[in-house]
């Protein structure tokens, strides 16, 4: 097997973002140097994106999704009302429980029913945490975001992000930034955010905004710097084009907790 | 008493949306498994009434997607056995890598592929996978899922998920370069 065979075994993996760092760093190292393996890693690629066209046009008509949604409600109002049984069962024995209380009740007794029997103890119930943040970014997100930004993953990702809870927060403002008297601005780095290079190819900044509706020079700053903008459920994502940079501005602040941003 | 309120829990609004959120990717994904819309259509809606039913065994660190995949999935391969079709879950011998036929060096330019009706190619075949590759490959490159995300899906170890989307894409490569010749495309002037 020689050394581009190995390597081509990997490129569809390199392809879909799911090799290791530095694995990754050696691939593109070789295919740098191998015209034969970076057509073969184009190919790959290719039939990806043809993949993505062929089969991602579809979508389902109204009227099915609204038997669909029909079809949800209706199992969710049977589940609410529990199995056919319960409502022969529970009827029946609600009435023989209410009869044998009744009987009780009018029962001369001699002493009281020993207090642990009747007692109802107190549920405890789980209150959530005041703050959870609004999104957790880990480096497993960080990744998933990197290959939306390189266009090896789809945007809907970020729904994913968003409703998993998966964006950590923050801590501070690229210098530059700060520079800029940006008061407005609290931009922080995520957790798992290093600003080596050999990270995933990336370095990622995730930014808190005191509001989503920013000053114009912070988007011409961005756009300076070559950021473009995305908003996806909620969230405006400025991604960098040289594709070392993801930007992400909350647009709900008072949702997002302090949490740990030690690296 | 906990036992019996998970059990009786009942789906909130939330879920509902959530799950339906899901209703597209899930059709789009059900069509290729099925091959017609309508046995699609079915399919979604049972592994939606399933999601309901296997409601109280979400955890809130579940993540919905690829629950709701599995679901659907597994409706789908219930199926087949119910049809009799459980061979086409078959998983086919993979030739390792070193024996396997190198891939063709070039099938179709993107360009003439498109100019030629090149999706309807692709689709046939990605038909023609066997579903274990097929679903690999749909749920990476269609649906955008992780090989982790995938693995969950499918219900093995995320090596067999690379190994399945390595092997899938060297097979469409494959028939797509026969299609390409088969049109007149095909010689040291075709590359994808």
């Amino acid at each position: 097997m020689s050394p581009c065979d190995r390597i081509r075994a990997h490129l569809s993996a390199l392809a879909d973002g799911e090799m290791q760092p530095l694995e990754a760093i050696a691939l593109q190292r070789h295919l740098a140097s191998c015209a034969g393996c970076a057509a073969e890693y184009e190919a790959v690629a290719a039939l990806k994106v043809k993949v993505h066209v062929a089969a991602g046009e579809v979508v389902a008509p109204a009227a099915l999704r609204a038997r669909w949604r029909s079809s949800v409600s209706e199992a969710v109002a049977a589940r609410a009302r529990g199995p056919w049984w319960a409502a022969v069962v529970l009827p029946a024995g609600l009435a023989a429980a209410a009869a044998v209380l009744a009987l009780m009740l009018t029962t001369p007794r001699s002493e009281p029913a020993p207090r642990d029997e009747v007692a109802v103890a107190p549920v405890a119930v789980a209150q959530p945490p005041e703050h959870r943040p609004l999104v957790l970014l880990d480096g497993d997100a960080l990744e998933r975001m990197a290959r939306v930004h390189r266009a090896t993953a789809t945007p809907n990702l970020l729904d994913d992000l968003v409703q998993a809870g998966a964006l950590l927060t923050f801590e501070r403002l690229p210098a530059d930034f700060m520079n800029r008297g940006l008061e407005r601005l609290r931009v922080v780095r995520a957790r798992h955010v290093d600003c080596d290079a050999s990270w995933m190819g990336s370095s990622l900044a995730v930014l808190r905004a005191d509001t989503v509706d920013l000053p114009d020079d912070v988007d011409h700053a961005l756009v300076d710097q070559g950021v473009f903008v995305r908003s996806v459920a909620g969230l405006e994502v400025r991604v960098s084009r040289s594709g070392d940079q993801i930007f992400v501005l909350l647009s709900d602040p008072a949702t997002v907790s302090t949490v740990d941003t030690s690296i | 008493m906990a036992w019996f309120r998970r059990r009786t829990a009942a789906p909130d609004d939330a879920f509902v949306e959530r799950v339906l959120a899901h209703g597209d990717a899930l059709y789009r994904y059900a069509v290729r498994l099925t091959g017609d819309e309508d046995s699609a259509g079915d399919l979604v809606q049972e592994a939606l009434a399933r999601a309901v039913e296997a409601f109280g065994r979400l955890r809130p660190d579940t993540n919905h997607r690829a629950w709701i995949f599995t679901i659907l999935r597994n409706a789908w391969i219930s199926r087949l056995r119910r049809s009799g079709r459980e061979a086409e879950l078959a998983e086919p011998e993979l030739l390792a890598d070193e024996d396997a036929p190198d891939p063709a060096e070039g099938l179709v330019r993107a360009s003439d592929g498109y100019r030629h009706g090149f999706e309807d190619q692709v689709l046939r075949a990605l038909a023609r996978l066997p579903e274990t590759q097929r679903s690999a490959i749909l749920l990476c490159d269609v649906e955008g899922m992780r090989y982790e995300e995938i693995a969950v899906v499918m219900g093995c170890p995320v090596g067999t998920v690379r190994s399945r989307i390595h092997h899938a894409r060297r097979q469409l490569r494959g028939w797509l370069e026969e299609y390409a010749r088969e049109r007149g495309y095909g010689g040291s002037d075709v590359a994808m």
